[in-house]
């Protein structure tokens, strides 16, 4: 019921299918690329591919990424110079000027890829970054480490959360005074200041990230958890199961939490987003996972000094990221729409 | 109508008299906003000229001479004076030596260059931040307080290290070096005040007048007012500098707001010595700290030059307005060869096999620098009276020439695995890597040494870790006493100070000077070369053999393995066209700071 729910809202649907198409990309996207996410890509005289503009040879009817760079106030005099521009290589100029001094300037539109001399039918198709790496590996390879960091800490989230709020809740009184008072002074502290003081003791990677990530999510999960246990153990389903024997444990996790989980599941659903924000805040302060391994923050972090030059560098993990909020957003909306549908029904 | 015609009539009238107002008062409007009326020779009022320079600069912490450090370099260079300082001769082709506050080259008053008397300039005082000349003299007795404030064993700041640079004054550095149990008197520091303008320099190790004018050039020599900088430290901690109202200027210009972390305005001081010849009449030192931004402003026509960060530089290299200045500093890897948990960093095939496994033709592209295989940087002059760069010396030549072909990934890999066997490594071995954090050559430099090196000696047998440490100096520092506090690490060392002394870019490699220590470093020959130069009288008088020792102790070190040298870096900027520079050509002595005060404005 809820699936379907969530199927006949258009949002939410075109969201799952761009969720899945991400997560595909994610897992597969690497393996499409003969490249890998640390390779320092040279051409044939060893020269280090750097800031290769984005080549897909499958979009020339469309005329965009086609490896074209235009490589402004360039003196005209030098186009005939093949050391500086080899055969082939230019392609148009554009503005052109004459300086102060007499000398003819202009914008020279290159063919990028005989410019730097890339061996015939190798292209980049996000192009590369300035060590040379290619830029569609590592942006994939980065959106499944950002994704995979933030549904880790999700799932640590919820584990405690899930299990704290339901002690506080079910068996409430000095307990849940208790725990809640504990959890409001974690959730006191600012979250850059706890995930920075986390990565600098444990210092930078994947581990470290995702703790920090969780550490102190997990008390807005507890309080969720806690509402919803209030809510329902006073029902008469639990009264009945209370005296039919049932034991706190098997109350709390066979038949309160079934019935609670609708909630929690939209608020994990809004937390993943949140995570992997967070996670590319972090990343792009430099307290990310190190190098040479990838996430969207770090990618956005390096490309942030050629966002004149080279926009596409930042633009693609930008629109990675916010196509995964919005479509964890869509996907949430829906969620709870469709649990609400469902409650409505049983009531 | 008529009451439209009047008003018609009234406006017109009024905008008559206002053009003839403007005209009468002979002020013209410039750039620089300010409108100020000029008395010419002849007694009749002249357009003001008002040559605004605006520059970009590093966020200044303090005016404090003694406590400052490169970034804030810039506005010392314009708001303060020095005993001597080089400036460009009238062909702008070259820069000489000339004193600025002293009155004249220092007199050597005795036979072997060991004691000399510089006189100052009579009549001196300092200026406040509004252009006003103070009753506070610039006297002997005012440098060698001054003098005594930068040796301050309690500050131990740069300063106070860079006081034997180029001479050695008698008990300087062991009065700065003292401790409690050992303390050194100022008394008997060799600097004495013999009258209000003569000052007598005493030194451990004879020396020439060029040094002795040499030592007198830096930032952290210039004078301070006793009364004003004694109360402000003694009172409020480290005060003085840090509020521009309450520092007292003697340069081409003088401080009239500073606004932290933003901007410093200056303007023409009236009162400095040379105040003729400075065309500039205000200038505003912009704290920028992003290249990009830089660079957007510099377009936009909000600044006169703009710094060029190392990745995009190439992209503006065929402009007019670009300009490539010489290297001043070097990318290097330094070893911490006194870890007893990795002894690996000691082996000499190790070391070999960083040596040869580096391409630092591909790196230094990647950061727009010039490979290094050296030690003594390319810019570092052998003698700057007729220009001749150490590399271009017959002495560097006959060593330097076998070692360019440094890069060998066969030869490293060889060495690599020899150094495996020899330290009974059978397994992968992973090193960390201490990198500044927020300095993007050295992310860049490291990133690329982490894949590369990966790449020739196997990934399988080698890995590089990047640790980002933001107290990554004063760590390379602590190996003394905590040996396995870092494995490798990236150091750009500056050797802006060796002009005419290329021998001086040794002293950090030495455990001699303590406190320019960053790793073991362990050379005996350099230990010994070093100390010469507080022994042997040649080192300071005699310009060829300073050079030929220089050659040697390169030679060793290189051989020795001392560091893995990388590259140079060059800096790049888009200087103004309006903007002319006091010299046509970048000449290494102009130091880091383009020294755009004593040019002129188009």
């Amino acid at each position: 019921m809820i699936l379907k729910a969530l199927w006949q809202k258009k949002a939410s649907r075109g969201a799952a299918i761009l969720l899945l198409l991400l997560g595909l990309m994610a897992l597969l996207g690497p393996a499409l690329s003969p490249y890998s996410y640390k390779e320092q890509l040279k051409n044939g005289e060893g020269e280090i591919l750097s800031h290769m503009p984005p080549k897909i040879p499958a979009l020339r009817f469309l005329g965009i990424a086609q490896g074209r760079s235009t490589l402004t106030d360039r003196r005209l005099d030098y186009l005939e110079d093949e050391s500086r521009y080899p055969a082939g290589s230019v392609l148009e100029v554009q503005n052109r000027r004459v300086s102060e001094s007499g000398l003819a300037y202009g914008d020279v539109v290159v063919d990028y890829y005989r410019y730097m001399k890339v061996e015939e039918g190798r292209s980049f198709w996000f192009g590369t970054d300035q060590l040379g790496r290619d830029l569609w590996t590592r942006l994939w390879r980065g959106a499944r480490i950002s994704l995979l960091m933030a549904f880790l800490a999700v799932a640590i989230d919820l584990l405690i959360g899930i299990s704290y709020g339901a002690l506080a809740g079910y068996f409430g009184g000095k307990t849940d005074l208790i725990l809640m008072r504990i959890g409001e002074v974690i959730q006191s502290i600012p979250n850059v200041i706890l995930c920075t003081l986390l990565i600098l003791l444990m210092g930078r990677g994947i581990a470290a990230m995702i703790l920090a990530l969780a550490l102190r999510n997990w008390v807005e999960t507890a309080r969720l958890s806690r509402a919803q246990f209030l809510r329902y153990k006073n029902r008469e389903f639990v009264t009945a199961a209370q005296a039919l024997g049932v034991g706190d444990g098997r109350m709390i996790f066979r038949h309160i939490l079934p019935n609670a989980m609708g909630p929690l599941i939209t608020s994990a659903t809004l937390a993943v987003p949140g995570a992997i924000f967070m996670e590319s805040f972090l990343s792009f302060i430099g307290l990310g996972i190190p190098a040479p391994e990838p996430s969207v923050g770090t990618l956005l972090s390096d490309a942030q000094s050629f966002l004149q030059t080279q926009p596409h560098q930042v633009l693609l993990p930008a629109a990675v990221i916010a196509l995964l909020m919005l479509s964890f957003h869509f996907l949430a909306n829906g969620l709870r729409d469709a649990f609400d549908k469902k409650e409505e029904a049983e009531s | 109508m008529k009451r439209t015609r009047f008003l018609f009539l009234t406006w017109a009238l009024a905008l008559v008299l206002s053009a003839c107002g403007s005209a009468s008062q002979n002020t013209t409007e410039q750039p620089g906003g300010n409108t100020l009326p000029l008395v010419t020779e002849a007694g009749t009022e002249a357009a003001p000229v008002v040559k605004h320079l605006r520059m970009p600069d590093g966020e200044c912490q303090t005016f404090n001479p003694y406590l400052a450090n490169t970034q804030d370099e810039m506005m010392n260079d314009f708001a303060q004076a020095r005993l001597y300082r080089r400036f460009a001769k009238e062909d702008r082709e070259t820069l000489y030596m000339r004193p600025e506050l002293a009155a004249e080259e220092p007199r050597q008053m005795d036979q072997e260059g060991l004691v000399w008397q510089i006189k100052i300039r009579p009549g001196l005082f300092f200026t406040d931040h509004t252009g006003k000349l103070t009753d506070k003299p610039i006297n002997a007795a005012v440098f060698e307080h001054s003098f005594k404030m930068a040796l301050d064993p309690a500050l131990k700041q740069r300063a106070g290290d860079n006081m034997s640079i180029y001479i050695t004054i008698k008990n300087a550095k062991e009065y700065f070096q003292q401790t409690p149990e050992a303390p050194v008197n100022w008394e008997d520091v060799g600097i004495k005040t013999l009258d209000d303008l003569t000052l007598e320099l005493t030194l451990a190790t004879p020396s020439n007048a060029l040094n002795v004018m040499q030592q007198f050039t830096g930032y952290g020599t210039v004078p301070t007012d006793p009364e004003l900088f004694t109360s402000l430290m003694r009172e409020e901690g480290t005060a003085y500098g840090t509020d521009h109202t309450k520092t007292l200027y003697c340069g081409a210009f003088y401080v009239t707001d500073w606004v932290k972390s933003s901007a410093i305005s200056l303007k023409k001081n009236p009162n400095y010595i040379f105040a003729d010849e400075i065309k500039i009449t205000d200038a505003t030192l912009y704290y920028v700290e992003n290249y990009q931004t830089q660079l957007e402003m510099y377009l936009k026509g909000d600044l006169d030059a703009t710094a060029l960060d190392a990745a995009i530089a190439p992209n503006y290299a065929e402009r007019e307005d670009y300009l490539s200045y010489p290297a001043r500093y070097l990318m290097q890897i330094e070893i911490n060869r006194g870890n007893w948990e990795k002894p690996i960093l000691d082996n000499k095939n190790f070391k070999d096999a960083l040596w040869y496994g580096v391409d630092r033709v591909a790196l230094a592209k990647l950061e727009a620098g010039t490979p290094a295989n050296y030690i003594i940087p390319d810019t570092s002059l052998a003698d700057s009276a007729t220009g001749l760069l150490f590399k271009d010396t017959p002495t560097a030549k006959s060593y330097r020439e076998e070692m360019n072909a440094s890069y060998d990934p066969a030869k490293a890999k060889e060495c690599f695995y020899r150094a495996l066997q020899e330290e009974g490594i059978s397994d992968k071995l992973t090193l960390k890597l201490m990198i500044s954090p927020a300095n993007p050559e050295q992310s860049v430099c490291a990133q690329f040494l982490q894949q590369h090196l990966a790449e020739i000696f196997g990934e399988n047998r080698f890995e590089l870790k990047i640790e980002e440490e933001t107290d990554r100096a004063n760590l390379m520092k602590t190996w003394r006493d905590n040996p396995n506090a870092y494995e490798l690490c990236l150091s750009n060392w500056s050797r802006a100070v060796t002009d005419d002394s290329p021998f001086n870019v040794f002293d950090k490699y030495s455990e001699v000077y303590d406190m320019k220590v960053n790793s073991p470093y362990g050379n005996a020959f350099i230990n010994e070369t070093i100390f010469l130069q507080t022994t042997d009288p040649r080192v300071k008088t005699d310009q060829a053999y300073n050079v030929e020792l220089a050659g040697q102790m390169e030679k060793a070190a290189l051989e020795n393995r001392l560091v893995i040298p990388l590259f140079e870096r060059s800096f790049q900027y888009l200087i103004s066209p309006k903007l002319l520079l006091p010299l046509k050509e970048p000449n290494p002595s102009m130091g880091f700071t383009l020294r755009p005060w004593l040019g002129d404005l188009r």
